[in-house]
């Protein structure tokens, strides 16, 4: 009988055992899986006792702060139309933004240093977040949400020799401090006010995108910017017809010329030839009649052409503080002759996002290095010190310098003597290049603007779009000029 | 029996005291309270009481076991403590419960001639037994809205006489196996081929265990029909040897069977038991926050006073181990389990030792009460059986259990006091 005694003490054993085991599997094993869930009451409760950091513009001006109503914190936006880049954070619809990215700074849950991170673990009911500091500057911000006005659009700016983002405007846009009561109708809104345009609103590039094709074609050495060719006829490539109407009153133009005045059959052209290794032979354009592309090969243009596109970071997510769209590029493998030569002049199947777009630009005054760019510049704990400074990251050469210097006086033109002349700001050199996308067969064009000034590396690049807005020339570039007149009023 | 130095008892009694007085602190410092009077009071009180147990059983008991006080004094610490951090309101209700359970513990073991007395009226304490439960079918209450009318009211004090019922069922098992144990594993009834158990001995056991069993489905106590059916099972293998277990398991699968098919709340149970997540905000939402808690604490816990265990409904008695889990993180609940352990080793060492067969069955299947209890209700909370609404002993709120699981723990001290190699003073 003793026998049988232990061998119930065994088995009720056993199963003290398995009770140990599940403790383990749900307090180990599963716990992140469970805590994450939206049935965990425990996000919530400590979001609404954590004193979030304030998060502040370059020269301290506050964008977001927190402030005590009784037991729960409050969260204030004294800048509303910012919310794309601050975000919000709310106890009912999460977290966008700044807000969201830099979570766990804001909260105090990573703490800066060791003494505030041990602080937090071991008073939780006293957390207070860090702060951060944008490179965004309020006065220049401002300057963007004005211009773009009511209508739907986005706003660039950065500095181009570091990356830093001075202002990121988009439209519509939506009020972090009643987003709790006005979410459904926000989110209903057939203007979709939560995308942010600046980094995830795609579109046609249009005229702006003849920098990248330029430069490619300058970096191969198959076309001089003061080679002179002849442009009376348009442009039939298999039969699709490429149309010479942007330069009636020049019938003999350079190719900073074609550049300037945006000359769709040049830089179709241009696109095609970017693989054949010799210069292009546009002295075939002779009136009256339409020049015919002889048909060739052209499989090693477009490998040239999206060797270049993916340099510029087009088809790509820009790393950034910030998630980004990619934008698309039509692969390799589908690409005709007809579509290398749309795409080249900014057409066909090819979106990009106008942060992609200011990159490009900064890309010109920079030597042929395109910065990478960032908000975030520094976070600093409760107590007021800086912690954690973060400078640019290291960018990447794109084009040769002389390359890029051949394209910065290739864009000055544009803004000096073409297209972009309203981008003109007196006493200070600046390149630009418009562009006006067309959008369908019926559908006003998006209106383009990039460009930069001054023309060099101290300067500052813009990159403008307003949807459905008309012609660039006469909407962006003016819009583009404003900013950068007044980013060299405050001394950039 | 008789007297002894328990310094073994008394060394060990630091643990419990010294952990509640500083749980205690800490709540206190989490408040920000400067020591709350009735805080004071409890810890005092619980050093007082288990001083004055020690003092006790040095003087009438000192043969019993050293190691039982502690362990249990341990694991009443921390249900105090549990009760202060999620009801403090209840704590001194829980603390009162307490000193009631120590004075019934002093009664069990005082009051007792000789433990086999126990033994030669059991059938008075199954009929006592039988019509408690009967009277708390026709006078039973639900004084805490529980949904169950499973208590007999006493002026203001609440009673759960299926508490009480554990007690009397282990007693008459081990009492009835003990003198029938024998006849029953050597005279199996042959019919033809067939060997059946012989059925003239075991129908008053059959008789006793169907009759509780049908009053607790009835009242929908489905832990502690659970509990009961498989002590039933234990003891009768201890007691006869026979293979019994294995018809008796698949009793158990066809009765889980039945009670699905007869019942609405089985069929809930077993749905959120088998996935959950569907029902995560309404018929789940017990289960699922409680694993969350758990999760919550991961190895360390979130520290006491810093959780959020308030959310797991009826947490300070169904889900406590889950509140433990995530303020004192896997450290702490393997702790408890480890206790819990302790304790039935302790009792099975007991039973081995014991002065007869009765004294045997009887320390055994206490043991496997506390233990299988203890399994049963912390197997539901991390969802490896269906969730049923039994205590989990000496931690969860709740005074009959708290009670009787005192009594238990007399019965135990006084098996081991009369232990013919007890030897003293050794623990």
């Amino acid at each position: 009988m003793p026998e049988r005694v232990r061998g119930v003490s065994l088995l009720i054993s056993l199963g003290f055992l398995i009770v140990a085991f599940a403790l383990g599997y749900w307090q180990l094993v599963a716990a992140a899986d469970l805590l994450q869930r939206s049935t965990n009451p425990r996000i919530v409760e400590e979001d609404r006792r954590i004193i979030r950091g304030e998060i502040l513009d370059r020269n301290g001006e506050v964008l977001a702060s927190s402030e005590h109503v009784g037991e729960i914190v409050q969260r204030n936006y004294p800048y509303p139309p910012l919310a794309h880049v601050v975000g919000y954070a709310s106890t009912r619809h999460g977290k966008a933004g700044l807000e969201a990215a830099f979570d766990p700074i804001l909260r105090g849950s990573q703490g800066t240093d060791w003494e505030s991170t041990l602080r937090n673990a071991l008073l939780p009911t006293e957390r207070q977040g860090s702060d951060i500091v944008l490179t965004i500057d309020l006065r220049l911000q401002r300057i963007a949400d004005e211009v773009l006005g009511d209508r739907s659009g986005a706003i660039v700016a950065l500095d181009v020799g570091t990356g830093e983002v001075l202002a990121l405007a988009s439209h519509p846009s939506f009020d972090p401090n009643t987003l709790d009561e006005r979410w459904e109708q926000l989110a209903a809104d057939p203007s979709r006010p939560f995308v942010n345009r600046a980094l995830d609103g795609q579109y046609v590039p249009g005229s702006v995108f003849k920098i990248i094709t330029a430069g490619a074609a300058l970096d191969l050495g198959i076309a001089q910017p003061d080679e002179r060719h002849r442009h009376e006829g348009d442009l039939i490539v298999e039969g699709f017809r490429i149309r010479n109407t942007n330069h009636p009153q020049l019938t003999e133009l350079t190719f900073a010329e074609e550049f300037a005045w945006s000359c769709n059959p040049a830089f179709a052209l241009t696109g095609l030839s970017l693989g054949f290794g010799e210069h292009i032979d546009f002295n075939k354009f002779g009136p009256p009649q339409a020049y015919v592309w002889e048909p060739r090969d052209v499989t090693a243009s477009v490998d040239r052409f999206r060797e270049y596109a993916d340099r510029f970071g087009i088809g790509k997510p820009v790393p950034f503080d910030l998630a980004t769209a990619a934008g698309r590029i039509s692969s390799g493998d589908t690409m005709t002759a007809v579509g290398l030569a749309s795409t080249a002049f900014g057409q066909g199947d090819l979106q990009v996002t106008p942060l992609q777009m200011a990159l490009v630009a900064a890309t010109v005054p920079n030597g042929g290095h395109m910065p990478v760019p960032y908000l975030v510049s520094e976070s600093r704990g409760p107590d007021g010190h800086v912690s954690v400074r973060r400078t640019g990251p290291p960018g990447r050469q794109v084009i040769r310098s002389t390359t890029a210097s051949q394209l910065n006086q290739m864009m000055k033109l544009s803004v000096e003597t073409a297209y972009a002349r309203p981008a003109q700001i007196p006493g200070i050199a600046v390149g630009g290049k418009t562009g006006t996308a067309e959008v369908g067969q019926s559908g006003t064009p998006h209106a383009w603007f990039v460009g930069y000034a001054p023309a060099d590396r101290s300067g500052v690049a813009v990159a403008v779009i307003m949807e459905n807005r008309g012609s660039g020339t006469e909407f962006a570039a003016p819009a583009g000029q404003r900013v950068l007149e007044a980013a060299m009023r405050l001394g950039y | 029996m008789g007297r002894g130095w328990r310094l073994v008892e008394l060394s060990l009694l630091v643990y419990p005291v010294g952990l509640l007085a500083v749980a205690f602190a800490t709540l206190n410092i989490v408040r920000g309270t400067f020591w709350e009077t009735s805080d004071v009071r409890i810890v005092v009180l619980f050093g007082a009481l288990l001083l004055l147990l020690h003092v006790f059983l040095s003087a009438r008991l000192g043969a019993a076991d050293q190691a039982l006080l502690p362990i249990v004094g341990m694991l009443v610490a921390l249900g105090l403590i549990a009760v202060n951090r999620l009801e403090p309101s209840l704590a001194p209700r829980q603390a009162l419960w307490i000193v009631l359970g120590c004075a019934a513990l002093v009664g069990t073991a005082l009051v007792l001639p000789r433990i086999d007395w126990l033994a030669r009226y059991r059938y008075t304490w199954a009929s006592a037994g039988i019509l408690l439960l009967l009277a708390t079918m026709v006078f039973g209450v639900d004084p805490n809205a529980s949904g169950t009318r499973l208590w007999l009211g006493f002026g203001g004090l609440y009673f759960q006489p299926s508490e009480i019922m554990k007690v009397v069922m282990v007693t008459f098992f081990a009492s009835y196996l003990a003198e029938k144990g024998v006849l029953i594993s050597h005279a199996p009834l042959r019919i033809g081929r067939v060997v059946l158990p012989p059925l003239p001995y075991l129908a008053p056991l059959a008789a006793m265990w169907a009759l509780s069993m049908a009053l607790l489905i009835w009242q929908r106590d489905l832990g502690a029909a659970l509990l009961f059916y498989l002590v039933f099972l234990a003891l009768l293998y201890a007691g006869t040897g026979r293979p019994y277990v294995g018809v008796g398991l698949i009793f158990l699968i066809v009765g889980a069977i039945v009670a699905y098919t007869l019942f609405d709340h089985v069929q809930l149970r077993a749905r959120i038991w088998l996935d959950p997540w569907p029902e995560a905000q309404e018929a789940a939402y017990q289960i699922v926050q409680g694993l969350t808690a758990f999760a919550a604490g991961g190895i360390m816990g979130s520290g006491l006073g810093y959780g959020y265990a308030e959310y797991v409904p009826a947490v300070h008695t169904d889900f406590v181990l889950a509140a433990l889990g995530e303020e004192l993180g896997l450290i702490g609940t393997l702790a408890v389990v480890a206790l819990y352990l302790a304790l039935m080793h302790r009792a099975f060492r007991i039973a081995l030792r014991a002065p007869s067969t009765f004294a045997m069955l009887l320390a055994a299947g206490l043991g496997a009460t506390l233990g299988l209890q203890a399994i049963i209700i912390l197997g539901g909370n991390l969802r490896l059986i269906p969730i049923t609404g039994i205590t989990l002993p000496f931690l969860s709120y709740g005074g009959s259990s708290i009670l009787v699981n005192f009594i238990m723990v007399g019965l135990l001290l006084r098996v081991s006091a009369e232990s013919p190699s007890s030897g003293g003073n050794r623990a």
